[in-house]
């Protein structure tokens, strides 16, 4: 019963409006609460943002950092609120994310020239797992607040020669704009798209892992950019276009007409004008 | 969980009501049983839920077939007339609603009322022509009410589009209210528009604007036809507003969120950034 649940539970997150995904999230657990530890780990939410008060740096939240009510920072490799024996990455792996949290906040700068990074990685059986997270807001220029969230989730083999891995990566991200104006109204329009991709890498020495999951969330979040631009701007709108029409639609009906007798007119005369 | 960490019923009533009305248009059905599914409490939903399902289609201004009429009509709360019946004043006509099966059925004689009828009907017939000439499958419904020394007008419009095999729908629903009173008036309009995108994702738009103008009323034709030109106007007005801010929330809003490529106009060289950052750690480490 309960399997057949988190199905319909998630189904539900998928046709709820997006918007209201914290509410409908806490309602739902509230509804259910059997599902509680399932749905966080299985729903992604807007990233929450916190200060690491020690390194003077902003990390981000979600459920891979959490431990009970605290959240590690991926800078100082504390809990916030204070944990006894919170996990924590053994001493490898943090290593490889302190380089990580390093390499990705450059990658921010490239291509968001702001905004707050964060990578946590924790150990698999023959290999290794990680989130990457990225949020961006806009600065509300033109009267629209915008927001991006990324969320790359990453799954790491290690083949058993060392010399290699598979990486499977599952991403989301949210897109996020919404605007009031005198002419428009309030017109919200957000949400998010999941895709998912894997392949594989040479690995030389630990660091080959950043270079190969770099790369492939590099690609990932390109191709997702492309597809938002065409949902959300392109598809919606043609939507929103296809329920209205500006144009009467009796001129349309007219102007089709119109063409369609010019056609014909067109086709009889060269039919006698042919020898 | 120990029992007592449940919430009450009231709560969950309150819950799944929420969750039934906040059903993107043409998903009624799947969000039901969704919500059937995780009350685990069929008595429940019936009885407390239920009241949601009535809400939910009055205030999508869900269209309905009439068994006995080429021109479908709308449920709204603006013909709601209780014990689960709503009237169509264009058929003259009231209906027994099915909220679950989204159908008529038991039609009666309906009797409009007299003093207001040559002012609904006029506005019903210049409605009508202009609902056909912009929304290809609209449904539009014009209610009249009178009072003491006022009358008040009510036209509704409904169109969508469902395709749920492409995994999108879309609904856009106007409602204008007009009150006359000796030779003046006002109308206020609500336009709310809402699209919803599923394929490997959750997409939405909802939108809503309200409109004011003010009248002056002649007589039934005129009035109608002056109701009918602003109205026109507002909702052209409005798509057009939507229309620029896509283009605003594309050009400016989301090229400032991710470039499509680094200033450097290629991608990352993952190799440079790491040996940068090796070379650093080695020289913090010394």
């Amino acid at each position: 019963m309960t399997e057949e649940q988190l199905n319909r539970a998630l189904d539900l997150m998928r046709r709820l409006p997006p918007q209201q995904i914290e509410k409908n999230l806490s309602d739902l657990i509230d509804l259910v609460p059997e599902l509680c530890e399932d749905l966080l780990s299985s729903v992604d939410q807007p990233l929450k943002i916190a200060r690491d008060k020690r390194e003077g740096k902003d990390y981000l939240l979600c459920d891979y950092n959490r431990d009970g009510d605290s959240y590690r920072s991926p800078w100082s490799n504390t809990y916030e609120p204070p944990l006894e024996d919170g996990t924590l990455p053994t001493d490898r792996l943090r290593r490889l994310e302190i380089e990580a949290n390093a390499a990705f906040d450059q990658y921010r700068q490239m291509y968001f020239e702001g905004g707050v990074s964060s990578v946590y990685l924790w150990d698999l059986d023959h290999g290794f797992a990680g989130v990457i997270l990225i949020k961006r807001a806009g600065d509300g220029a033109r009267n629209i607040k915008g927001c991006w969230d990324s969320i790359h989730v990453i799954e790491v083999q290690e083949k058993s020669t060392g010399r290699s891995a598979h990486y499977k990566l599952t991403s989301t991200v949210m897109l996020w704009l919404q605007t009031s104006r005198p002419g428009s109204g309030t017109m919200n329009l957000g949400g998010s798209l999941t895709r998912q991709m894997e392949q594989d890498g040479t690995v030389s020495e630990p660091t080959s892992h950043i270079v190969n999951m770099g790369r492939l969330v590099e690609d990932m979040e390109n191709k997702i950019r492309h597809t938002l631009n065409e949902i959300y701007f392109g598809k919606t709108k043609d939507i929103v276009n296809g329920l209205r029409s500006i144009q009467p639609l009796a001129d349309q009906k007219q102007k089709q007409a119109f063409s369609e007798d010019l056609a014909n007119a067109l086709q009889k005369r060269q039919g006698k004008s042919d020898p | 969980m120990a029992p007592d960490d449940q919430i009450s019923d009231q709560e969950k009533v309150r819950i799944a009501s929420d969750f039934i009305r906040h059903a993107p248009p043409g998903e009624f059905n799947e969000v039901f049983t969704d919500v059937r599914v995780l009350l685990n409490n069929d008595t429940l939903l019936k009885e407390g839920v239920a009241g949601a399902f009535a809400l939910y289609n009055k205030d999508q201004l869900t269209p309905v077939k009439l068994p006995n009429s080429s021109i479908p009509s709308l449920v709204t709360e603006h013909n709601d007339i209780g014990g689960g019946r709503f009237f169509d004043p264009r058929s003259k006509q009231s209906f027994k609603y099915d909220h679950l099966r989204k159908e008529a059925s038991d039609l009666q004689a309906w009797e409009s009322d007299a003093a207001v009828e040559s002012w609904r009907d006029a506005l019903e017939s210049q409605f009508t022509e202009y609902t056909a000439n912009h929304y290809k499958h609209g449904v539009c419904a014009v209610f009249g009410q009178s009072r003491n020394d006022s009358m008040s007008l009510v036209a509704c419009i409904e169109d969508h589009q469902f395709q749920p095999k492409n995994y999108w729908n879309g609904r856009w629903r106007s409602q204008w209210c007009a009150t006359l009173s000796g030779g003046t008036g006002e109308l206020q309009g609500t336009l709310r528009v809402q699209v919803h995108y599923y394929e490997d994702g959750n997409v939405q738009l909802v939108c809503s604007k309200n409109v004011k103008h003010s009248l002056t009323c002649s007589n039934e034709v005129e009035t109608a036809k002056e109701m009918v030109r602003l109205i026109e106007e507002s909702e052209s007005e409005y798509q057009l507003a939507i229309n620029e801010n896509y283009q605003t929330m594309s050009d400016t809003t989301f090229k400032a969120l991710r470039r499509q490529l680094p200033i450097t106009r290629s991608k990352v060289d993952w190799e440079k950034i790491i040996s940068y950052k090796i070379g650093k750690e080695i020289n913090k480490a010394q």
